[in-house]
C-alpha cells in the first residue's frame, strides 16, 4: 500500500488527562510531554488502573483534556474538523461491535466512510483501499464471512483492517491483544511491526503484553506513580527502568532473556 | 397486492376485479361501490399505509440510536407521552372549559400529542446529556411510561364518563374517517421526516459499532442523535394524534426487516422497513376489518396479535440473531 503519508508531526504538551465533572475533577496524569515524528511502533505499558487507556483515548480525541493541548503537524486537536481528524488518527477499541449483521467486508469498509459521499458510495479508490486492507491482515478469504461468526483473533485482525481502510498516519489500538492467546498476540505484534516498516504508519498501542513489547516496539511509554517515562525501548530495559516498575516480590524481569521470571 | 385485498375486503365485498378498476381511475358500474371505494376504503388504506411506514421507521431508528432490539415508540414512553398529551386535552377540558368541535377538535388533538410527544422525547434528550448509558435511558423511558400511563388513570378517575369513552375509544386506535385534507397533512409531515432519514443512513450504520468508533470515523454523535430523536418524536406524535397509539408495529417491523434481509445495513433496511411496514399495516388491517362479516375490530388488538407471534417464531427460528 503506498500510502500518500509523508510526514507525521505529534506533539503533546502539559497534557492533562483525568475525568471531570461539574463539581469534581479526578488527574490521572499531568504534564505530559510527548513527540512523535517518525514511523515507529509505540507501546504504552504500565500496571492496571494507571490510565494507559485514558492516555490513550485522549490522545484520539475521544474524551476531553483536562488542560494542555495536542496537535498534529502544527495545528491544534480542537482547530481539526471531526472528519479532517478522522482522517489523521483510527482507531481499535476493547469494545467489539457486536449484535450486528454486518459481513468482514462491509465492516473493513466503514474505515472508508471518512472519504465517501453522503450515500456512502464506493470509488475504485475505495475499493483498493479496503481489499489492500484485507490483503495486509490476512483476512481476505474472510470477506464475505459475517463478522459475528468469527473468532475473537480473526475479528481484531478484521478491526485493524477497518483502521486501516482508514488510511490514517497514526493508528492507535487499545489492548489489542487482550483476549488473545500467545500465537495470535505475537502474529498481530508482527503485523503492526509490518505497518511501521513497510507502510510507514505509526502505531501507538496500550498493552498489558510487556514481553512483546520489549522485544517488538520501537519505543516504550511506561506510565507509573503519576508519571511517564518515553524512550526508546532499548533505553527504557538498560536503564532498568521494566524492573523498577513490574518487579514485585513475586517475579522480576531478566534483562537478558527480556522476560519475566519467578524469583 | 396486499394494499388491492385491503381496500375490496370489508363488510361490503367489492370483487378484486373492480377495485384494480378504481386504483386505475375508471369509474365503477356500480355506484355504491364507487363511494365505498372513493370515501372509506381508499382514505383509510392510504392512513394504514402512512402509519405503517413511520412507525416502522421510528422504529428502526430508535432500535440504532439506542442498540437496543427492545427499543421502539412505544417503550421510550415516547407513545404514551403522546397519549398524556390527549388524555389532557380531553379528559382535562372540563376544569379549563373548552370546548371546541370537529376540525378544531381534530387540530387540538394532533397538538396535544405532538406537544406530549415532544415533551418526554425532550426529557429523554435533556437525561442524555446527562446519562451516557443508552440502557439506562432506556430504562428511564420504561419509567415515563409508567408514569404516564399512571397519571392517564389519576385523570380518568376524575372526568366523566363520558369524555372517559372518548378517550378510550380514541385510544383503542382508529384509521378510518380521515378525510383527505388530514391525510395530506400526514403524508407531507411524515414525508419530509421519511426524507430527512435519507441523510443519515451512512452515521445511522456508523453507530451500530459504537459511539466511540462512529466518532474516531469522523460522525458528528450529537448532531445525529438529536436529529434522529426529533424526527422520531413528530413522526410518532402526528401518527399517534391521528390513529390513536399503535402498538407493536414500531418494534416488529424493524426485526421482520433484519430477519428477511439478513443484514445491519440501514441503506437496505430503511427502503425495507418502509415497504414492510406498510404491508404488514394493511395486513393487519385487512384482518381487523374481519372479512366476510360486518364486525371491526381496534386495529391496536390485531397488531400485537399479529405482531408479538412472528418476532417470537422469527428470533426461535434464527439462532444467532442479532440488531
Amino acid at each position: 500500500m503506498n500510502l500518500s503519508v509523508t510526514h507525521i508531526d505529534f506533539q503533546t504538551s502539559h497534557l492533562s488527562i483525568g475525568y471531570s465533572t461539574r463539581k469534581e475533577s479526578l488527574e490521572v496524569l499531568s504534564d505530559i510531554n510527548l513527540s512523535v515524528n517518525q514511523p515507529e511502533l509505540i507501546a504504552i505499558i504500565g500496571k492496571n488502573g494507571v490510565g494507559k487507556s485514558t492516555l490513550l483515548r485522549t490522545l484520539a480525541g475521544l474524551q476531553p483534556a483536562l488542560s494542555g493541548t495536542i496537535e498534529i503537524n502544527g495545528k491544534l486537536n480542537h482547530k481539526y474538523t471531526p472528519l479532517h481528524w478522522a482522517q489523521m488518527i483510527a482507531v481499535v477499541l476493547t469494545e467489539v461491535p457486536q449484535n450486528n449483521d454486518f459481513t468482514v467486508y462491509e465492516m473493513v469498509a466503514f474505515g472508508r466512510q471518512t472519504y465517501t459521499n453522503w450515500l456512502d458510495q464506493h470509488t475504485i479508490q475505495d475499493r483498493e483501499k479496503i481489499n489492500e486492507a484485507l490483503d495486509i491482515t490476512h483476512t481476505l478469504e474472510l470477506s464475505q464471512k459475517r463478522f459475528a461468526e468469527l473468532s475473537d483473533g480473526q475479528r481484531q485482525k478484521v478491526m485493524i483492517a477497518r483502521a486501516l481502510a482508514q488510511d490514517t498516519p497514526i493508528i492507535m489500538l487499545d489492548e489489542p491483544t487482550v483476549h488473545l492467546d500467545i500465537h495470535h498476540s505475537m502474529e498481530i505484534f508482527v503485523l503492526f511491526q509490518k505497518l511501521v516498516r513497510k507502510h510507514q504508519k505509526t502505531v501507538i498501542l496500550t498493552t498489558h503484553e510487556i514481553g512483546l513489547s520489549v522485544k517488538l516496539a520501537d519505543v516504550l511509554w511506561v506510565i507509573d506513580q503519576g508519571k511517564i517515562f518515553t524512550d526508546e525501548t532499548q533505553q527504557i530495559v538498560q536503564n532498568q527502568i521494566i524492573s523498577k516498575v513490574f518487579d514485585t516480590d513475586l517475579i522480576r524481569f531478566n534483562t537478558e532473556t527480556m522476560n519475566f521470571e519467578y524469583r | 397486492m396486499m394494499w388491492l385485498v385491503n381496500i375490496s375486503l370489508g363488510s361490503v365485498d367489492i370483487p378484486l376485479g373492480e377495485t384494480l378498476k378504481f386504483l386505475l381511475l375508471q369509474n365503477l358500474e356500480n355506484d355504491t361501490w364507487q363511494i365505498i371505494l372513493e370515501s372509506l376504503r381508499f382514505p383509510k388504506s392510504l392512513t394504514v399505509i402512512i402509519v405503517g411506514m413511520g412507525l416502522s421507521v421510528a422504529g428502526l431508528l430508535m432500535q440504532t440510536l439506542f442498540r437496543n432490539p427492545m427499543a421502539g415508540p412505544s417503550v421510550l414512553g415516547i407513545s404514551s407521552g403522546a397519549s398524556l398529551g390527549v388524555a389532557f386535552f380531553l379528559m382535562g377540558s372540563t376544569w379549563w372549559g373548552i370546548s371546541v368541535a370537529g376540525w378544531g377538535m381534530q387540530m387540538s388533538i394532533v397538538l396535544s400529542a405532538i406537544v406530549g410527544a415532544l415533551g418526554v422525547l425532550g426529557l429523554i434528550l435533556l437525561l442524555s446529556y446527562k446519562i451516557k448509558n443508552t440502557l439506562s435511558i432506556l430504562i428511564i423511558g420504561l419509567m415515563l411510561s409508567a408514569l404516564t400511563s399512571s397519571v392517564i388513570s389519576v385523570l380518568s378517575y376524575f372526568t366523566t364518563s363520558q369524555k372517559l369513552q372518548q378517550y378510550i375509544f380514541w385510544g383503542f386506535g382508529n384509521v378510518s374517517n380521515l378525510t383527505y385534507n388530514e391525510l395530506a397533512f400526514l403524508y407531507t409531515s411524515v414525508g419530509i421526516g421519511l426524507f430527512m432519514v435519507l441523510f443519515f443512513l451512512k452515521p445511522l450504520n456508523s453507530l451500530l459499532l459504537g459511539e466511540n468508533l462512529a466518532q474516531s470515523m469522523g460522525v458528528n454523535i450529537r448532531l445525529t442523535q438529536n436529529t434522529i430523536l426529533i424526527i422520531v418524536g413528530v413522526i410518532v406524535g402526528i401518527l399517534t394524534a391521528f390513529v390513536g397509539p399503535i402498538a407493536f408495529i414500531g418494534l416488529a417491523v424493524p426485526h421482520i426487516a433484519r430477519l428477511v434481509f439478513k443484514t445491519s445495513n440501514h441503506k437496505v433496511l430503511f427502503p425495507a422497513v418502509i415497504l414492510l411496514g406498510s404491508i404488514v399495516m394493511l395486513f393487519c388491517d385487512t384482518l381487523a376489518q374481519l372479512p366476510f362479516s360486518e364486525q371491526v375490530i381496534p386495529i391496536n388488538a390485531v397488531t400485537s396479535l399479529i405482531g408479538a407471534p412472528l418476532v417470537i417464531l422469527l428470533i426461535v427460528k434464527q439462532k444467532n440473531y442479532s440488531i
